[in-house]
C-alpha cells in the first residue's frame, strides 16, 4: 500500500462525465460504464496509474450525486444541531452522518461519495458546463467544502458548452475555487490533460517531483506515439508504392492482376489502420462498438471508389479515374524508371476497361510483352491523406467517445502534397523489393528503405510542428 | 542465454508478430522496467515461437560459409607459393616477384578496404550481399535435405541477414571477414614458404626490365629497416646489388646470403602482410562482440510502443472499493416503450410549478400558465424556491399538480424526492409537462432522454396519460415544429 502515492476521487453530479473523464485519462474504453442518464456508475471503482517503480496514483470513480439538496439539508439541520459543544467542523458533520448511514437508505449513493471525499487526498469535481448554475450544484460544492480537501473543478463538455465556461468560472471563483481545468472527454486535447496534472502539481506541493515525473512520462509517451504513427504512415506509403505485379499484356490479365493489386493495397492499409488504432489504444471491439466506418478491418469507404477521390479533393475525369484508381500499367522496360508519367499511363489503362476495347488493339500493338501494374499516384494520394486524417482523428479522440469517427477529408484538401512527394514515389517504385509482399531474391537491406521512411516521417513531424 | 541473444530473439519475435504484438504472454510485468519486461516476455514467447534454433542455424550457416572460405583461401595461399614462386624446375626466387605477389596486393586491398570502410555510403554492397546470400542459400539447401521449415523461416532469415550484414553490424562483419580471409591466405602462403625454404635450396635474385635499379634498392632498404632494428640478419645493400647480377659467390657466402634473403622475405610476409591483417581481424572481432553486447532493439518502433501499451498499460490495476449494496434495481428494468399522452388535457383545478427551467423554457411555460391559471408560476431552482413552493402548495386549495420540466435537464433522484414532497401536499392527480425545442423522433439522444423522464415520472406515480411533451415557442435557429395538440379545460 505504501506504493500509493496519492489518491484522487472523481465526484460530481450524475451524468457529468466522471467515468468518461477517467476513461480518457486511462486510455481505456473498458473502464466502468457510460450512459447518457443518471445513476450509471453504482460502485466506487479505483484505477491505479503507475508513475514509477515506487509510486502509483489511484483514481476513484464514484456514483453521481443526485440529491444534494436533501443531503445538505440533513447535514445542515440534524447534524449541525447534534453537537453539544456547539461547534463542529464539516468533517465531523460528515462523519456523524456516515455513522448513521443506515437511516438514510435513499442516500446510499451519496454516502459512498462522502466516504470517498474523506478518504482521498484530492477531489476532482466534474461539471457539465452546458448546465446552468442550479441550486443543486451549489449545494454539492458546499458539501464538498465540508470535507476540507483540495478540489480541482473540471469543466467538462467544453466543446459544446463553451459559452457557459465564464459563468461557471465566476461561480467557482466566488467559492474560492480558482484553479479549474477545462476538458472534454470526447473531443480530446492532450494539452488539457497536461493541465490537469499541472494543476494537481500546484495544489499538492509535496508530490511535486512525482507529478512532474508523471507529466514528463506522458509527454514523452505522446511524442513517441505520434512519431511511431507517422512512421507507420510513411512505411505504408513506401510499401504500397513499391508494390507491383506483373501482367501479360491483355485485358484479362491486367484485370486480374489489378484486382490482386487492389486487394494488396487494401490489406496493407488495413494493417496500418489496426496498428494505428492499437497504438492509440483503441481496441478492435472499441471499433465495432463505436461504429467507426470500418468493417472487417477495412474502411467502409473503399479506397478505390470514385466517391473517395472526391471526398479527398482529388479531381480526375471519369474513365481516367477508373484506371487511375486501379493501378498504373507500365512497360516492362520502363518499369521502375519512368513512372513520372504515372497518372497518364494509369489513365490509358482506365480507357482500356472503360471504353471496352476501343483502343485496345491499337494499344496492344504499341505495348508488347509484359507490363507491371503498380499503385498509381492518385491512389497513393488518397491513401496518404486518409492516414493523416485518421491520425488527427485518433489524436483528438477521447476514450469516452461513442460517436462515429468521421472521415470527412475536406479539411485535408488544403494541405497539398509534400514537395518531395514525386521523389519519394520514384524512389519506392524503383525498389520493388521494399514491398514485403513482392517476392524477391535480392537481399533486403533495410537501411535505404528506413532512410526513406525516416525522411517521410521527418516531413510529417515538420508539418505537425508548423501547426 | 546472454543479453545479446535475448535481444536478438526479441527482434525475431517482432518479425514473427509483425504488426500486432500478442497479448497472450501474461506475466507480472508491472514491477519491471520496460526493457526487462520485454525480455521476460521474450522468454515466454520464445517457448511458443521457437526462434532460437532458427537463429542458431543461420549463425551456423554463416560460420560454415566463413570457415569454408577460410579453408579455400588457406589452400590458395599455400598453392600459390609452389605454383608461382618456387617449383621443381626453378631454384631461383625473384624477390621482386615475391613482393608483388603477396605484399603489394595485400597492401592495395587494405587501402581499398580502408576507403570502403569510411566511405561506405558511396559504394553499393548489394552484389556482395547477393553473392553471399546465394552462397548461404546454397549451403542451406545442401544442409537441409528435407525442407521442414519454420513457418517464418524466410522472414527470420531476411531479418538475420540484415542484422548481420546491414547497417548495424554489416561494416564490422564484412571487415572482419575480409581480414580473416586474407589472414588465412597469407598464413597458407607463409607456411608453405617456410616449408619450401626448409626443403629446397633456392637462390634469391631480382630482375627487372623497365624499372631502374635504384628503385629496387630503395625498396629493399625500406623493407630491411625494421628487421635490422630487430637484429635479424637481412641482406645488406651490397648483397642486394649483387643479387641483381646473380653473381655466384663462395659457397659459404651464398648460403649466408640465402638465409638473409629468406629472412627478409618471411619477415616481410609476416610483419608487413600477416600481422596487420591479424591485428585488424582481432580488432573487428572485438568490435563485433562489442556491438553485439550493445545491441538493443529500437524501442521507439511502433511495434514496441504497442507492446508497451500491453505490458505497461496506463492502468496498472482496477478494483471495486465501495460496491453497490442494492442489487441494482434499475438496471435492465426498462419500461417498455412508454409513451406520453399526445393530447393531454390539463385540469384547471391544479397548481402549476416549474422545476429547473431555463429562462426560455420558463417563458414557454409561463405562456401556457398565464393563459389558463391565476397562480404565479414558481420555478424551483434551489432550496429556497423549493421551500417557497412547498409552503404555497400547503396553503393552496387546488387539488392537482402540474409540473413543468425541461427535457434538457437530467431526471434524477433529487427530482424524485422533490416530487414526492410535493405530492404529499396535494390531494389530486399529478401532471407532467415536458418542454422541448424540437421533435424527438429525429434525435435519438433526445428520445432517450424523454424515455428517462417518462420512466422517472412513472416512479413518481404520475400516470402515463398525465404526461405530455410540448415543443415550445420557435426560435430563429429552430424554424419548424408544431405544437402537439394540447387542450386546456
Ligand atoms: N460530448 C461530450 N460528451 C461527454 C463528455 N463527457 C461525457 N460525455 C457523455 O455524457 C454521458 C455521461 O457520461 P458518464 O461518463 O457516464 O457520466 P458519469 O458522470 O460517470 O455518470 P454517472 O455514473 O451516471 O454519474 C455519456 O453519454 C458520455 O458519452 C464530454 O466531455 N463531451
Ligand atoms: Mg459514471
Amino acid at each position: 500500500m505504501n506504493k500509493h502515492l496519492l489518491s484522487v476521487a472523481v465526484v460530481g453530479h450524475a451524468n457529468t462525465g466522471k467515468t468518461s473523464l477517467i476513461r480518457t485519462l486511462l486510455r481505456d474504453a473498458s473502464f466502468g460504464d457510460i450512459a447518457d442518464k443518471a445513476g450509471t456508475t453504482r460502485h466506487v471503482e479505483g484505477a491505479e496509474i503507475r508513475i514509477d517503480d515506487n509510486h502509483n496514483l489511484v483514481i476513484y470513480d464514484t456514483p453521481g450525486l443526485e440529491d444534494s439538496i436533501h443531503l445538505l439539508s440533513l447535514l445542515d439541520s440534524d447534524f449541525a444541531k447534534l453537537s453539544s459543544a456547539g461547534y463542529e467542523d464539516g468533517i465531523d458533520r460528515l462523519l456523524a452522518f456516515i455513522q448513521r448511514e443506515h437511516e438514510f437508505p435513499e442516500l446510499d449513493q451519496e454516502i459512498k461519495v462522502l466516504k470517498a471525499l474523506l478518504s482521498n487526498d484530492l477531489i476532482f469535481y466534474v461539471i457539465d458546463v452546458r448546465e446552468p448554475i442550479l441550486g443543486k450544484y451549489r449545494d454539492e460544492l458546499k458539501i464538498l467544502s465540508y470535507a476540507a480537501k483540495p478540489i480541482i473543478p473540471v469543466l467538462n463538455f467544453i466543446e459544446a458548452g463553451e459559452a457557459n465556461i465564464s459563468v461557471w468560472q465566476a461561480q467557482l471563483a466566488r467559492l474560492n475555487l480558482h484553479a479549474f481545468v477545462s476538458f472534454d472527454s470526447v473531443v480530446f486535447r492532450f494539452s488539457d490533460e497536461m493541465k490537469i496534472y499541472q494543476k494537481m502539481q500546484s495544489l499538492l506541493a509535496d508530490y511535486d517531483l512525482q507529478l512532474e515525473a508523471l507529466i514528463q512520462q506522458r509527454q514523452l509517451q505522446w511524442l513517441q506515439r505520434e512519431k511511431a504513427a507517422q512512421q507507420l504512415i510513411a512505411s505504408l506509403l513506401v510499401e504500397v508504392a513499391a508494390c507491383r505485379f506483373k501482367a501479360v499484356n491483355n485485358e484479362e490479365s491486367i484485370q486480374q492482376v489489378s484486382e490482386q493489386l487492389q486487394a494488396n493495397v487494401r490489406l496493407l492499409e488495413s494493417q496500418t489502420l489496426t496498428q494505428l488504432l492499437t497504438l492509440y489504444q483503441f481496441k478492435q471491439h472499441d471499433i465495432d462498438l463505436y461504429e467507426l466506418p470500418i468493417q472487417e478491418g477495412q474502411w467502409k469507404l473503399d479506397l478505390f471508389s470514385a466517391d473517395n477521390l472526391q471526398e479527398f479533393g482529388i479531381k480526375a475525369t471519369s474513365n481516367f479515374v477508373k484506371g487511375a484508381g486501379v493501378g498504373v500499367a507500365v512497360d516492362l522496360v520502363a518499369a521502375g524508371m519512368t513512372l513520372g508519367a504515372a497518372a497518364v499511363v494509369g489513365g490509358v489503362a482506365g480507357v482500356l476497361w472503360g471504353v471496352k476495347q476501343r483502343y485496345y488493339d491499337e494499344l496492344q500493338a504499341k505495348l508488347k510483352g509484359h507490363r507491371y501494374l503498380c499503385a498509381d499516384d492518385i491512389t497513393l494520394q488518397v491513401l496518404w491523406k486518409r492516414q493523416l486524417h485518421l491520425l488527427s482523428v485518433l489524436q483528438q479522440r477521447g476514450h469516452a467517445s461513442v460517436n462515429k469517427m468521421s472521415i470527412d477529408g475536406s479539411a485535408l484538401n488544403e494541405t497539398g502534397l509534400p514537395k518531395a512527394w514525386a521523389k519519394w514515389l520514384k524512389s519506392a517504385r524503383q525498389h520493388p523489393q521494399w514491398a514485403s509482399l513482392n517476392e524477391s531474391d535480392q537481399p533486403l537491406f533495410t537501411n535505404k528503405k528506413s532512410a526513406l521512411i525516416k525522411e517521410i516521417t521527418e516531413h510529417l513531424i515538420q508539418i505537425v510542428k508548423l501547426k | 542465454m546472454d543479453l545479446y541473444q535475448r535481444h536478438l530473439l526479441t527482434e525475431g519475435i517482432r518479425v514473427i508478430e509483425k504488426t500486432a504484438p500478442s497479448d497472450k504472454f501474461k506475466a507480472p510485468y508491472q514491477n519491471l522496467k520496460f526493457e526487462d519486461a520485454v525480455l521476460k516476455r521474450t522468454d515466454l514467447a520464445e517457448l511458443r515461437y521457437q526462434t532460437a534454433p532458427i537463429f542458431n542455424h543461420f549463425k551456423y550457416l554463416i560460420n560454415l560459409l566463413s570457415g569454408l572460405m577460410c579453408f579455400v583461401f588457406l589452400i590458395l595461399g599455400a598453392t600459390s607459393i609452389s605454383q608461382l614462386l618456387v617449383n621443381e624446375n626453378n631454384s631461383q626466387i625473384n624477390f621482386f616477384w615475391a613482393l608483388l605477389l603477396f605484399i603489394v596486393p595485400n597492401f592495395l586491398s587494405l587501402l581499398l578496404w580502408f576507403f570502403l570502410y569510411f566511405k561506405s555510403k558511396v559504394v553499393n554492397f548489394t552484389w556482395v550481399a547477393s553473392f553471399s546470400l546465394s552462397l548461404i542459400s546454397l549451403l542451406d539447401k545442401l544442409q537441409h535435405k528435407i525442407t521442414t521449415q519454420h513457418l517464418y523461416y524466410p522472414a527470420l532469415f531476411q531479418y538475420y541477414f540484415d542484422h548481420r550484414f546491414g547497417s548495424y553490424l554489416g561494416r564490422s562483419q564484412f571487415s572482419f571477414m575480409s581480414h580473416f580471409w586474407w589472414c588465412s591466405y597469407l598464413l597458407g602462403a607463409t607456411f608453405s614458404l617456410l616449408l619450401v625454404l626448409a626443403t629446397h635450396q633456392v637462390d634469391f635474385i631480382w630482375q627487372t626490365t623497365i624499372l631502374n635499379e635504384d628503385a629496387f634498392l630503395w625498396l629493399t632498404q625500406l623493407l630491411t629497416y625494421l628487421p635490422e632494428l630487430l637484429n635479424i640478419s637481412v641482406p645488406s645493400v651490397k648483397e642486394v646489388a649483387y643479387a641483381s647480377i646473380n653473381a655466384v659467390n663462395s659457397v659459404d657466402m651464398a648460403q649466408y646470403n640465402r638465409v638473409n634473403w629468406s629472412n627478409l622475405l618471411i619477415f616481410s610476409l609476416v610483419i608487413y602482410a600477416l600481422m596487420p591483417r591479424l591485428i585488424l581481424t582481432f580488432i573487428f572481432y572485438r568490435r563485433i562482440k562489442y556491438k553485439q553486447k550493445n545491441f538493443k532493439p529500437d524501442f521507439t518502433l511502433p511495434y514496441y510502443l504497442q507492446l508497451k501499451n500491453i505490458i505497461h498499460p496506463i492502468m496498472n490495476a482496477r478494483f471495486i472499493k465501495d460496491a453497490d449494496r442494492q442489487i441494482s434495481e434499475n438496471t435492465n428494468k426498462r419500461i417498455p416503450a412508454a409513451d406520453f399522452n399526445h393530447n393531454m388535457s390539463m385540469p384547471l383545478d391544479a397548481f402549476p410549478i416549474a422545476i429547473e427551467l431555463t429562462q426560455q423554457a420558463y417563458q414557454d411555460a409561463l405562456k401556457i400558465v398565464n393563459a389558463h391559471y391565476s397562480v404565479k408560476l414558481l420555478n424551483i431552482i434551489d432550496r429556497e424556491s423549493e421551500e417557497k413552493v412547498l409552503s404555497a402548495l400547503a396553503s393552496s386549495h387546488l387539488s392537482g399538480l402540474i409540473v413543468f420540466v425541461d427535457i434538457a435537464r437530467l431526471p434524477d433522484r433529487g427530482w424524485l424526492t422533490l416530487i414526492k414532497k410535493c405530492s404529499d401536499k396535494i390531494s389530486g392527480e399529478m401532471y407532467l409537462v415536458i418542454l422541448g425545442q424540437e421533435t424527438v423522433d429525429k434525435n435519438p439522444r433526445l428520445f432517450a432522454r424523454l424515455q428517462n423522464w417518462i420512466e422517472i415520472a412513472v416512479k413518481a406515480n404520475i400516470s402515463e396519460k398525465n404526461m405530455t411533451y410540448i415543443i415550445g415557442e420557435q426560435h430563429e435557429d429552430n424554424p419548424k415544429g408544431t405544437h402537439e395538440g394540447t387542450e386546456y379545460e
